[in-house]
């Protein structure tokens, strides 16, 4: 028997690892490589399980309860207002919005492009976000005869920053909600502090290194003309945009309610997928005259709700088969300092995160930091549960590591190449280096000063 | 005036605000920049530097191509108020321009209320693209009662929609025509609206794509075209270049023969004075010869201020 268990870990092992793999290799669609690794631990023919032969490691009724439901309908809830909000036109007529209010200043528009893309992050997802803002910058920045390369770097950066302060901000996020129970409140109370600190710090770091572009130029009639008739052409836009007020306002406040639950859930006790789900359901009944729901849940990103739920399928067979624990043993051997290892954890996550995909990583970490805090060994430190906040402040942070370490990152490269302005690897990654040091360096001191 | 390099940012905005939005709707932009940027800039109460910066702007308008004669005689119009008071600061200029945005818009009221002239009981006005000009003639129309049909010769998907949807907007009665057709439906023409971007010194109307084919095709068959356009947007230089139009090779694909071929577009037509039966101004409806011998004044005043 115990043969056996050994050839299941070895097989389970051998297909999480082929799906880790392919993952990152980006040479097979993610879902398709996660969904292939799901099917196999169903179907995988297995010899050694004792008294007769049976077909998978796992059984789809184990299988099934493996998936996050919480995670998948906070996802899906959150595609489905996301969407209709920006059918509405609330990002775009917010940015136009917005550019008005900096009345040509080029510090200015740094300063609160940047901010908006934080916070739009924060509370939806950061490749929305960047579809939004980036088009807005480069015309902003263009018309006004600025190069838009380091406006674009600054909304990237502070896009992956923003989406760390909420459990809806970054996919781990919901990811680490969800298994370890954390309130949508509670995520803002514990990451507000380092989040803050890296907006600022971040912000500080590329106006002092870009200052000749970004300086007020109050001095410069020319410029001031040229920025200023810059936004006279998005203010034609924008009325373009053939904005529906009566729409915007019922958007926003299925919105606001949307985030009222969030807000609550410690009164309340609502989930927060069931929170996000509601709040889809009322857009969808509120705007079924102008949105058909059949276009609407065309636009749900349903390979990656499906990306999820086999992964959370192929987590889970590594999951049974007891692997995680002996490797959370080994974790813990290693080291029993908790510090050393909040910092591990940040540190490591933020490099896979930064080069590869990080759902996986997270997937596999999840149960895995679940089984260090549930080990007991540190019954003494003052609160077990920043292994979590050090996990989702790596892989959130990480992705500002590299041009390939998030969506958001990829999406806003594509869209500077289609207005002809080339980011590079190493151009992305020549100013991403100092950022994701002050991020996790400032990220280290906080889990420090909370770990003492 | 000196002749510099193009400046590129301001070039492209100007062109690209004239052609999605039209030449009067960049002229209000411009006067609302320029008032923009004087309230902020640093060196506002020195008449001298006031002076610099304007004659700057005006000599980069100048250089602009291709050049929007309503932006030029703006700048111009700031720079000859700066110039004769001596003391003026920014203050002064944004009251001066307060007054020309003023005087911009009773210009465009009278020549509004002029077009109203051409339009009797169950007229029915073709148009064709979008005018900001012939859009406010409509408006003034439904206002005063006077509710014609209008026929859009359609070209362009979307220009056709946003037409459409403009007099859609205004509850005129309308129907819509391709614009190679014309002929079958010549009879229910009373005569055909446009809007144009300007009149220049080789006796052309410079309009948008299009319209040349269709009022040489009215033209032949005897319907009166008008077209709608204040004195202060003729272009008053000489310009020895006749051609400024702008032309683009787009690829298109047939996407099931798997081949592509190249598709030209031009920026602007430009269509003869004598092609048209009147010039709508604010000074009345105006014979090509009204025309040329405004123009020709209007020039030798431009030479007399320089």
């Amino acid at each position: 028997m115990e043969h056996a268990l050994v050839i299941e870990r070895i097989v389970t092992i051998a297909i999480f690892a082929s799906v880790f793999l392919a993952i990152i290799s980006e040479k097979y669609d993610k879902t398709i490589v996660a969904m292939l690794g799901a099917t196999a631990l169903f179907i995988f023919p297995n010899f050694w399980s004792g008294d007769h032969f049976k077909f998978g490691i796992l059984s789809l009724q184990q299988g099934i309860g493996y998936i996050d439901f919480n995670t998948i309908l906070l996802l899906f809830g959150m595609m489905v207002i996301v969407y209709i909000m920006r059918c509405a036109h609330i990002f775009s007529v917010t940015a136009l919005y917005l550019a008005r209010i900096t009345k040509g200043n080029p510090l200015s528009i740094f300063l609160v492009f940047c901010f908006i893309t934080a916070i739009f992050s924060a509370f939806l997802d950061n490749v929305t976000t960047i579809l939004v803002i980036v088009p807005i910058t480069i015309q902003l920045t263009r018309g006004m005869g600025i190069n838009p390369f380091f406006f674009i770097l600054g909304e990237v950066f502070l896009s992956n920053i923003g989406g760390t302060a909420t459990l809806i901000g970054d996919p781990p996020n919901i990811l680490i909600g969800s298994a370890a129970n954390f309130s949508f409140l509670t995520f803002i109370e514990m990451l507000w502090i380092p989040v803050t600190a890296s907006t600022i710090l971040v912000i500080g770091y590329l106006i002092w290194t870009n200052w000749k572009e970004v300086r007020p130029c109050f001095d410069d009639f020319k410029r001031l003309f040229t920025n200023n008739l810059m936004l006279q052409q998005i203010e034609h836009d924008a009325e373009q945009l053939k904005v529906d007020k009566k729409l915007i306002t019922r958007v926003l406040i299925v919105f606001g309610l949307t985030m009222l639950g969030f807000f609550t859930h410690a009164i309340t006790h609502i989930e927060a997928s069931v929170v996000a789900l509601v709040g889809a359901v009322m857009l969808m009944i509120m705007t079924h005259k102008e949105f058909n729901i059949h276009s609407i849940l065309e636009h749900v990103e349903w390979d990656t709700l499906l990306f999820f739920a086999s992964l959370f399928i192929v987590v889970g067979g590594i999951e049974q088969t007891d692997i995680l624990k002996i490797a959370s043993q080994a974790i813990l051997s290693w080291t029993d300092n908790f510090t050393i290892l909040l910092l591990i954890i940040l540190w490591v996550s933020a490099l896979f995160s930064s080069v590869v995909n990080n759902i996986p990583f997270i997937a596999v970490m999840i149960p895995l930091v679940q089984d260090i805090i549930n080990s007991g060994d540190f019954v003494g430190v003052s609160d077990p549960m920043l292994l979590w906040w050090a996990l989702s402040l790596g892989a959130c942070l990480g992705g500002n590591g590299t041009m390939i370490g998030a969506s958001a990152n990829v999406v806003a490269v594509e869209i500077a190449k289609r207005d002809g302005i080339e980011i590079s690897f190493v151009s992305f990654l020549r100013w991403s280096f100092p950022v994701i040091f002050i991020t996790l360096a400032v990220s280290s001191v906080y889990l420090i000063i909370l770990s003492h | 005036m000196t002749q510099s390099q193009p400046i590129t940012p301001l070039n492209h905005l100007l062109v690209n605000i004239d052609r999605s939005y039209g030449a009067r709707a960049l002229g209000y932009d411009f006067l609302d920049a320029l008032k923009a940027s004087l309230e902020v800039y640093q060196h506002a109460d020195d008449h001298g530097k006031i002076k610099k910066v304007l004659n700057e702007l005006t000599v980069d308008v100048y250089n602009c191509r291709p050049r929007i004669a309503l932006i030029l005689r703006y700048s111009r119009l700031i720079c000859k108020f700066v110039s004769e008071n001596k003391t003026s600061t920014g203050p002064d200029v944004i009251e001066y321009i307060d007054s020309l945005i003023q005087e911009t818009q009773q210009v465009s009221d009278e020549l509004v209320k002029n077009s109203l002239k051409l339009i009797r009981k169950n007229s029915s006005i073709l148009i064709h693209t979008h005018s900001n000009t012939v859009n406010r003639i409509l408006e003034y129309c439904v206002d005063q009662k006077k509710t014609p049909k209008i026929i859009v010769a359609a070209q362009e998907e979307k220009k056709t929609f946003d037409l459409i949807r403009k007099i859609k907007k205004l509850g005129l009665e309308f129907s819509v025509v391709p614009e190679y057709v014309l002929a079958h439906i010549a009879d229910d023409i009373s005569f055909a609206l446009f809007g144009a971007l300007t009149y220049n010194c080789h006796d052309e109307c410079v309009m948008s794509p299009g319209s040349a084919a269709i009022i040489a095709e009215l033209h032949h068959l005897e319907i009166p075209c008008y077209i709608a356009m204040a004195t202060d947007k003729f272009s008053l230089w000489k310009d020895l270049k006749k051609h400024h139009t702008l032309k683009r090779v787009n690829m298109r694909a047939m996407k099931k023969e798997k081949f592509e071929y190249e598709k030209l577009t031009f920026s602007h037509d430009r269509v003869p004075l004598n092609w048209i039966d009147g010039l709508i101004t604010e000074k009345g409806i105006c014979s090509a010869k009204k025309v040329r011998s405004m123009f020709k004044k209007r020039m030798e005043c431009k030479m007399v201020d320089e």
